[in-house]
């Protein structure tokens, strides 16, 4: 059996156990079944608004997580390439790894307008990711190839387009598939707490209040697909720049 | 460019160098032998600046440029031949001349990964001719090269390092046929 048959059996299996405990509980308002979800996403999808929300937290969560890529390369440079600055960035990032999302959310929604804290929870989500892989990445570049570097007088642009950038492509994948993840994560929970006028997180909210379960579990099955989507779509990008 | 080395002395876990004391003459291409584990590398090492001596003095006329055929290639593996050999700003057309000379105008393109040991080596040494240095550093440059095309590359690392400041790293001592002079480290390191 090939392995997207399994795959594809083994989701069908969580479709079939999820539909019975839904009939086994028979109320939609705890657990809708898959039909009243799907019904609830098509009647969703068909709205202007629908794909406006989705379009204004694509941007959000996208900005935060480009900004975060940007930012975790040059400090996790900072950080292999300067005498202090690992010591000085690594209590920093462990401090921002341990805390709760939520109170970064909060704490930030005292700060900046309510349309921004998305993207900033993304970004401050997403920078520990890549500093931490980019930094291995250079922590572990070929020291004999540095050393034939320094021979050939490669300048720095050398040794960081044909050394350093060939050794930290992995690791910059790895950091941009998992940062991504970790994006949408946050980035849709900061939504839901400072509830910009228009994004998933504001209508999953408003699903949750307003009880409507089948709304509840559409919206969530769209952040489920954006992910889904961007995570395949860095990955293909990263595999046409390998080839 | 003289290189002088006084009462050097380097030791990992077990000592390599006591009170070593050597000196390669300017403008010769030497043969450095020695059994294995003699510290052939690590004085080359030393030499190079990759290694500090824990004690003694290394001597230069001035700040050397170096030319080094690794005893591990060192080679960019995702890139061509020709593309490893210009990264050191060489002249293409004395590239290529070598590439033919050394049997790789038809791998030139190839990258190296998908290359032989043999030919990464020519690789290597073509990128150490290649490069305008002081001194030139060859450490088990002919490893892997078959015999014919040995000949070939012995006879053009001869004539292009002539009246050139080099260190040739060998067990073979038919390849030391092509060096000046010839220092035994195991006998330097007795006093003979």
């Amino acid at each position: 059996m090939n392995n997207k048959r399994v795959k594809l059996g083994v989701i069908l299996l969580y479709f079939v156990i999820y539909e019975l405990i839904s009939k086994s509980i028979g109320e939609s308002l705890l657990l809708p079944s898959i039909g009243e979800v799907l019904k609830a996403f098509l009647l969703l999808a068909v709205e202007k608004t629908f794909w406006i929300n989705v379009f204004c937290s694509l941007i959000r969560i996208f900005s935060g997580f480009i900004l975060a890529v940007l930012a975790g390369c040059v400090l996790a440079a900072l950080s292999y390439f300067t005498k202090f600055g690992y010591v000085l960035l690594s209590p920093l990032i462990t401090v921002i790894r341990s805390t709760p999302v939520a109170s970064f959310i909060i704490l930030t929604l005292l700060w900046i307008k309510s349309g921004y804290v998305p993207v900033f929870i993304s970004f401050l989500m997403v920078v520990p990711v890549v500093w931490g892989n980019i930094y291995e990445g250079l922590k572990t570049t070929d020291l004999k190839l540095l050393q034939m570097a320094d021979v050939f007088g490669f300048g720095a642009w050398k040794k960081l387009r044909y050394i350093y950038s060939v050794h930290c492509a992995p690791f910059f994948t790895t950091a941009c598939v998992t940062g991504l993840g970790f994006a949408w994560k946050s980035g849709i929970a900061a939504e839901v707490i400072s509830m910009p006028k228009f994004s998933i997180g504001r209508r999953l909210y408003e699903s949750k209040v307003y009880l409507e379960t089948p709304q509840l579990f559409a919206w969530t099955l769209t952040v489920i697909a954006l992910s889904i989507v961007a995570e395949k779509g860095i990955k293909r990008i990263f595999k046409m720049k390998a080839k | 460019m003289d290189i002088v080395l006084s009462h050097i002395y380097k030791s990992f876990e077990n000592p390599v160098f006591a009170d070593l004391s050597c000196t390669f003459k300017s403008g010769t291409l030497t043969a450095l032998c020695g059994s294995s584990g003699s510290g052939k590398t690590t004085l080359v090492n030393i030499i190079l600046g990759f290694e500090k001596p824990d004690k003694g003095d290394l001597v230069f006329e001035k700040k050397p440029v170096f030319s080094v055929v690794f005893q591990e290639d060192r080679l960019m593996e995702e890139l061509s031949a020709r593309e490893n050999i210009l990264l050191n700003g060489c002249n293409k057309d004395e590239c290529d001349r070598l590439l033919k000379l050394f049997g790789l105008d038809e791998s030139k393109d190839r990258v190296v990964s998908k290359l032989s040991g043999g030919m990464k080596r020519r690789v290597a040494i073509i990128r150490a001719l290649t490069y305008n240095a002081d001194i030139y550093i060859f450490d088990e440059p002919f490893k892997g090269i078959d015999s014919e095309m040995k000949e070939i590359v012995m006879a053009s690392v001869r004539k292009m390092l002539c009246g050139k400041t080099g260190i040739l790293i060998t067990h073979d001592l038919n390849e030391t046929k092509i060096a000046d002079i010839v220092l035994d480290l195991d006998k330097i390191k007795k006093g003979v």
